[in-house]
């Protein structure tokens, strides 16, 4: 048989992606669609009887006031931090762009933190947070008395939030920088020539055109925010959000309903999964149509 | 006498739940389904009662390969990989697969292997999910008659009774561990007190050994470890030796808000709000905090003697029973051998309890002891000079007469609970009572569901 070269082309192109694909829907989408079937059962992986439950498990939700607490934690997460990270990293990135010299060494500082161990991490800071650790030394230096830091149910959330923005700075910097080197230098030059000041050529040229920059680590930072999970689990007291619940998160809960309650919790743990699913899908939808609009660049 | 196997009561399970327990009465007691293996000889009477069940007796009628699952501690699995070659030796016909993995992992890995359909005929598991995992009908009952309910009572510390459910016992430990103090020799003999062993003292003690730097703790007197030791220390220690009883004796209803347990509760929050003499969260966690030499007096388990000497080689300590007060009682909890139900019957059944058997001869508690640092579960072990001579494990073997290990229906619950409700009191200045009531009630609702899926 006779193939024309955009025919093989097209089975090349094919036979590469196959693999890959095959492996997604196996590992990542089959499980998720699994998922809403479990959430539809009261499902102990080890009981003999695993039955329908219709939506037992999402009414169920509606009075657990874990639940809710994690809820409302999640989203603290994603308020305070995804902003603050982006206002952070944006203002250090342009301060890195601005440098001449050991660039390469203030990129490698500020990315270290990010291919660490989350967990390795996590450790470190919670001996920093200890009520005779770094920090509180840090305050003495400034007659400030000790906090409780991980101790309190008022301090805790912050305590962890303050590591996971310093933790995932690194990365929204590297991407900041790269959209940066893609703002041609004559838009700046030419707006400078007709005497546009600093802050008239950063509102009206840099952050229009790192737009794209910008949607992008925006969704990909709510996301990452929503599903915070490994820094509570490493650093909340006991492992379990505390104390009081004060700081654990959906993706916590989800796991400890899973895995750590016997009987487990599956049918449950499922369905606050496809609620945070949900809900992820909907805030990126969101997102896409509202800071997309108006820029024609893609 | 042939009982039913296991498999045929599973197509009749709803008869076989209320088989389970025993408030169907005397006509339901006869037929529990715990199954029931055909002696092949009556020698097991001449066997010495104390060695082991005499399972060793029986026989497989051809090749058999048993999983056995422990969660992955290197000491056990050491000693475990030395005594299957022996355990083999013994029975040419059995062949035991030994499967490790992590601790945190443990629920994850059983769930995830039944789920394909595979998993463990022997299951190493916390005395805590024993009744969890009886409800699934994941375990089936040891066969009553090599493991007659009233030798394993007699011959066992009555801290095993919490793996008898109804009627049946559905797993057999071959070590149990107790709470006692651990104390700094240095810190103690430096402030000039002796090991405390009273309520009172203990306060003293941890008075005496405090060091302060302004609001900073050098070294604290008494280690606030609620999410490691401290749950259980209020709720089967203080509690008891207050006078109270925290579960009823049918396992049935907890009594926690009561003037004994909230005045256990006080004197315990005490070391943290009135005596300062100690801080939340202190080098992370109480056993961090003893290890590295900065605190003088700590609550702990047996288990704990083995990571200090691996962790901090140079510390020197010792340990005394718990302080008593108006009676004395400490807490025990066990690591148990359980058959599931992929041995139900047959051949795997014979292997799986010729395995547990063997797994809680004497000789395998003696030498589990020494190495493990746990303590053996058998009564007549205590007596014994060797274990007896270290003074280490002595305490921790002496408390365990007055032992009670808390019946649990879900651990992580429990635990929580108790947690929480002393956040509620130190962290944010809820009453004692309403605090402890808020757990009680959360734990009793979990019993409650429980005991209701049996009747």
């Amino acid at each position: 048989m006779h193939l024309t070269l955009e025919r093989r082309r097209w089975i090349w192109a094919y036979t590469f992606i196959l693999i890959p694909l095959l492996f997604f829907l196996a590992i990542r989408i089959g499980p998720a669609i699994y998922a809403f079937w479990v959430s539809l059962h009261k499902w102990d992986p080890i009981a003999i009887d695993r039955p329908f439950v219709g939506l037992d498990n999402f009414r169920k939700m509606k009075d657990d006031d874990v639940f809710w607490k994690s809820m409302r934690n999640t989203w603290l997460y994603v308020i305070l931090g995804m902003p603050s990270s982006l206002v952070i990293s944006l203002a250090v990135a342009l301060g890195l762009q601005k440098l001449t010299r050991y660039v390469g060494f203030y990129r490698v500082l500020y990315f270290v933190p990010y291919v660490t161990s989350l967990v390795a991490v996590g450790w470190v800071w919670r001996w920093m947070y200890m009520p005779n650790g770094l920090f509180n030394d840090v305050l003495g230096w400034f007659g400030i008395g000790p906090s409780k830091f991980l101790g309190s149910p008022d301090t805790a959330l912050m305590s962890i939030l303050v590591l996971t923005i310093w933790q995932g700075l690194g990365f929204q910097i590297i991407i900041f920088l790269a959209g940066l080197e893609s703002i041609p230098i004559v838009y700046h030059e030419a707006a400078e020539i007709d005497g546009a000041s600093g802050w008239q050529r950063f509102t009206g040229i840099t952050i229009p055109l790192l737009n794209p920059t910008l949607v992008f680590l925006i969704v990909t930072g709510v996301i990452n925010y929503l599903q915070v999970f490994t820094q509570i689990r490493a650093m909340s007291s006991a492992g379990t959000g505390g104390p009081l619940n004060s700081t654990i998160s959906i993706v916590l809960y989800v796991y400890q309903q899973a895995f750590q309650q016997l009987p487990a919790k599956m049918g449950y743990a499922s369905a606050m999964t496809v609620v945070l699913f949900l809900m992820i899908l909907a805030i990126t939808i969101l997102q896409l149509k509202v800071l997309s609009r108006n820029n024609n660049e893609y | 006498m042939t009982r039913k196997p296991f498999h045929t009561s599973l197509s009749r399970r709803s008869y076989d739940r209320r088989d389970l327990l025993k408030f169907g009465g005397a006509a339901a007691a006869g037929l529990i389904g715990a199954p029931t293996i055909l002696r092949h000889a009556s020698a097991q009477d001449s066997t010495p009662a104390d060695t082991g069940f005499g399972a060793a007796d029986l026989s497989v009628s051809g090749p058999v390969e048993i999983e056995y699952w422990q969660y992955e501690l290197e000491p056990k699995t050491k000693l475990v990989n030395e005594l299957i070659p022996e355990f083999q030796a013994a029975n040419p016909d059995i062949t035991v697969k030994h499967v490790n993995f992590p601790y945190d992992d443990f629920r994850q890995q059983v769930a995830a292997a039944v789920q394909a359909g595979e998993g463990p005929d022997v299951l190493n598991l916390y005395y805590g999910w024993i009744p969890a995992y009886v409800q699934q009908q994941f375990l089936v009952a040891l066969p009553e008659d090599i493991f007659p309910a009233a030798t394993i009572e007699s011959e066992f510390y009555p801290t095993v009774t919490t793996a008898k459910i109804g009627e049946s016992y559905y797993a057999l430990p071959i070590a149990v561990r107790t709470l006692a103090l651990f104390y700094n020799t240095a810190v103690l003999d430096a402030a000039g007190v002796t090991p405390p062993t009273t309520w009172e003292e203990l306060v003293s003690a941890a008075q005496a050994t405090v060091k302060k730097d302004g609001d900073n703790f050098d070294i604290v007197g008494f280690t606030w470890d609620i999410g490691g030791q401290g749950h259980n220390y209020w709720r089967e220690c203080l509690i008891r030796q207050n006078g109270g009883v925290p579960i009823s004796e049918d396992n049935r209803t907890l009594s926690w808000n009561t003037p004994e347990g909230v005045e256990a509760f006080e004197y315990l929050t005490a070391f943290l709000t009135e005596h300062g003499v100690t801080q939340s969260g202190f080098q992370t966690d109480g056993p961090t905090a003893f290890g590295s030499g900065k605190a003088a007096l700590h609550v702990d388990g047996s288990y704990r003697i083995g990571s200090l000497a691996s962790g901090s080689p140079d510390l020197e300590y010792g340990i005394v029973p718990l302080p008593a007060h108006k009676e004395q009682a400490s807490f025990s909890s066990f690591w148990a051998n359980a058959i599931t139900r992929n041995a139900a019957d047959g051949d795997k059944l014979i292997a799986s309890a010729k395995f547990i058997d063997f797994l809680s001869s004497a000789e395998v508690q003696k030498r589990w002891t020494p190495a493990i640092g746990e303590l053996p579960a058998r009564v007549s072990l205590a007596e014994d000079p060797e274990l007896a001579s270290d003074p280490k494990l002595k305490p921790f073997i002496d408390s365990l007469p007055y032992s009670q290990a808390t019946f649990m229906v879900n651990e992580a619950d429990s635990r929580q609970s108790v947690i929480d409700a002393f956040d509620q009191v130190t962290l944010n200045g809820l009453d004692t009572a309403s605090a402890i009531q808020e757990a009680q009630d959360k734990v009793q609702a979990q019993l409650d569901e429980y005991w209701a899926t049996f009747e």
